[in-house]
């Protein structure tokens, strides 16, 4: 943790919102892309994200330093989508993005940078759509470990303090989410090929 | 090795947490056998993709909307903090909460020590014990003052042994009461259903305290070192105090001692597992029985883990040995070494760890903890006749009720500040929760 981390917690923890705001700039981003692919869509990404991030500031006084700030913050985001998830889940509430969502046009610009020929461009956008739907419907369990592992980068270490399970879960459950997600494209790929004849 | 096993490290290798011994083999596999590889490629271009999907942007009016509300979150603390200061208030009503408690506490307790309160007013008789005793009542306290205080302390001690020492009496005893208490209470294990269970074939580790009161000590502990070694188990420890304590004055005749002392000893011994009941028992039969408690923790899973995990050591080490006959380099050499090093020191501490369990299982200990009493003491107990002890008690709950009344009146007028201040809290807390709520209907 640099200094000036550790002074803006302190000056965050008696209440000053610049300060924390200034705190969370560098880490906002990709909590809210954690809730997103958690929730599978932006505008519950965008409730969780904040609603995590105000949970941070309340409890702040309550952070010791531990664990590294991120990793601690992240937890909580994760968290609060997870309980909302259950949440839900006993409500017996569903939600109509998560299951059928087509992207936006965000995508072409960014892939129109790389120099691919349009066929490989078609075919990767529609992997990258197969994979997103693979994962929204994995249980939200595996979902969260292939989100914190494969698609943020965290390291065992840091999921295991994130997910506050142990090291040996965490693996165990990566490689379950892994052959799981690849089962699933593998069936959802025939499906299209299927389709397309 | 077989392609289940590969199959269960695909992702350690991918996240390279293998070590190298591990990797070697799993790259031989993978050269080997085509359906993991095509496995383990799928897996990965799986991954590539997971990180190549976007990150998408924060949406526009994310970190306002967030700004005011953390704004929102801020004044509600300050609010909070300034008027109700929600810390302050606890402690508040902490303390009311504690201190109705202590007072309803207090009439309990007294039953319990009121009796060396009264011994300590007793010697120094000017200072009057209140108004509650009635006339009549001292001289029963001073002719059956020896019996009252050993009735007292056997109350005590049942009370030691239920609670684990939360001993208070101005006599040494039982002081040592809580003691002996602490010094039990690690060896306490998980489950109390030992007996059960040891017979079922499962690896349980029993242990027992006991605590007796004796005539003799040194006959008792030898006799137990005895008892112990013809079983064909050991002592471990074995320590013998003498204790000078002080007491009280005893109004008996011709009794001036101001000052006894008292042997104690503190045993542990080891014994065979199927002699354990017996020995137990025997050792209970010798004085008079203070607290008993058997207790034995299973450690069966534990322990056919560690077995298990001692075979895959030496397979792996059997390997790494064969691999050291085809080393040709050096560091190669170094390596392999490094790595049996690891997998041999394992393997000790591992099994290490079972023959200390089979001992453990094998020999189960008990731990005594004795002390001397006068046999006229062991026996002077249950003196007073009943119509006496039935009078004494009677005065004793009159003394309670009276003293538990003085104390909570003391407590609840000590607790007014306290309460009008939780009492005006709440009224504002109340007031604003209503215009909150009026505000909210218009």
């Amino acid at each position: 943790m640099s200094d000036l981390e550790k002074l803006l917690i302190k000056k965050s923890q008696s209440g000053d919102v610049e300060s924390f705001e200034l705190l969370i700039s560098s880490y906002d981003k990709r909590a809210y892309n954690i809730a997103y692919r958690i929730m599978g869509n932006e505008e519950d990404a965008k409730d969780m994200a904040q609603e995590a991030l105000l949970r941070v500031f309340k409890s702040l006084k309550d952070f010791k330093g531990q664990a590294a700030f991120s990793t601690w913050l992240y937890r909580i985001v994760t968290n609060v989508c997870l309980d909302e998830l259950r949440r839900r889940k006993n409500e017996k509430y569903v939600s109509m993005d998560s299951s059928i969502h087509t992207e936006d046009g965000e995508l072409h610009m960014e892939l129109c940078s790389d120099k691919e020929t349009p066929e490989s461009v078609y075919e990767r956008i529609e992997q990258r759509e197969l994979i997103r739907n693979a994962i929204r419907e994995m249980n939200e369990d595996y979902r969260t470990v292939i989100v914190l592992r494969d698609i943020q980068g965290f390291s065992y270490d840091e999921i295991s303090g994130m997910l506050d399970c142990s090291l040996g879960t965490v693996k165990s459950r990566i490689n379950r989410a892994r052959t799981m997600l690849r089962d699933k494209l593998k069936e959802s790929m025939e499906l299209s090929r299927e389709n397309i004849v | 090795m077989k392609c289940e096993t590969i199959k269960n490290m695909m992702s350690s290798y991918i996240d390279k947490d293998l070590n190298n011994i591990e990797k070697a083999e799993f790259e031989k596999h993978l050269a080997e056998c085509e359906e993991c590889r095509a496995e383990y490629e799928s897996l990965i271009d799986i991954i590539a993709a997971c990180g190549n999907l976007e990150e998408i942007e924060l949406p526009q009016n994310f970190r306002t909307e967030l700004h005011q509300r953390l704004n929102e979150q801020k004044s509600k603390r300050n609010f909070f903090s300034g008027i109700m200061g929600s810390k302050r208030m606890k402690m508040a009503a902490g303390l009311v909460a504690a201190a109705l408690v202590i007072a309803i506490g207090i009439g309990g307790s007294s039953l319990l020590f009121d009796n060396s309160m009264k011994m300590a007013q007793e010697s120094a008789p000017d200072m009057g014990y209140g108004a509650a005793p009635a006339p009549a009542a001292p001289p029963v306290y001073y002719d059956s003052d020896l019996a009252v205080n050993k009735a007292k302390s056997r109350e005590f001690e049942m009370a030691a042994a239920e609670e684990r020492g939360m001993g208070e009496d101005s006599v040494g005893m039982q002081f040592n009461e809580s003691l002996m208490a602490k010094e039990m209470a690690p060896s306490q294990g998980l489950e109390g259903q030992a007996a059960e269970s040891a017979r079922s074939g499962r690896m349980v580790i029993r242990s027992g305290n006991i605590s007796v009161n004796v005539e003799n000590v040194d006959k008792a502990a030898a006799e137990i070192r005895q008892m112990t070694e013809s079983s064909g188990g050991y002592v471990e420890n074995s320590q013998i105090d003498n204790v000078t304590v002080p007491q009280f004055p005893v109004y008996d005749a011709g009794s001036e001692a101001r000052e006894t002392t008292q042997k104690y000893a503190n045993m542990t011994v080891r014994v065979p597992e199927n002699r354990f009941e017996d020995i137990f028992n025997n050792i209970k039969g010798m004085g008079k029985l203070v607290s008993e408690n058997i207790s034995g923790s299973d450690i069966t899973a534990e322990y056919r883990d560690t077995t298990a995990r001692v075979d895959n050591l030496k397979i792996q080490e059997q390997s790494l040995q064969q691999l050291m006959a085809k080393a040709k380099t050096v560091d190669e050499i170094l390596k392999i070494e490094s790595e049996l090093n690891r997998v041999r020191t394992d393997i000790d501490i591992y099994t290490g760890n079972l023959k200390r369990w089979d001992n453990l299982v094998q020999l189960s200990t008990i731990y005594v903890y004795m002390r001397e009493l006068k046999p006229e003491e062991l026996k002077s107990v249950d003196v007073p006749g009943t119509w006496e002890k039935a009078y004494q008690g009677f005065i004793k709950a009159v003394n309670n009720v009276v003293e538990g009344f003085q104390k909570t009146l003391i407590v609840l007028v000590a607790a007014i500040p306290y309460l009008f201040v939780a009492g005006v809290i709440a009224a504002i807390g109340f007031l604003a929760a209503r215009k909150i709520k009026l505000k909210k209907k218009q």
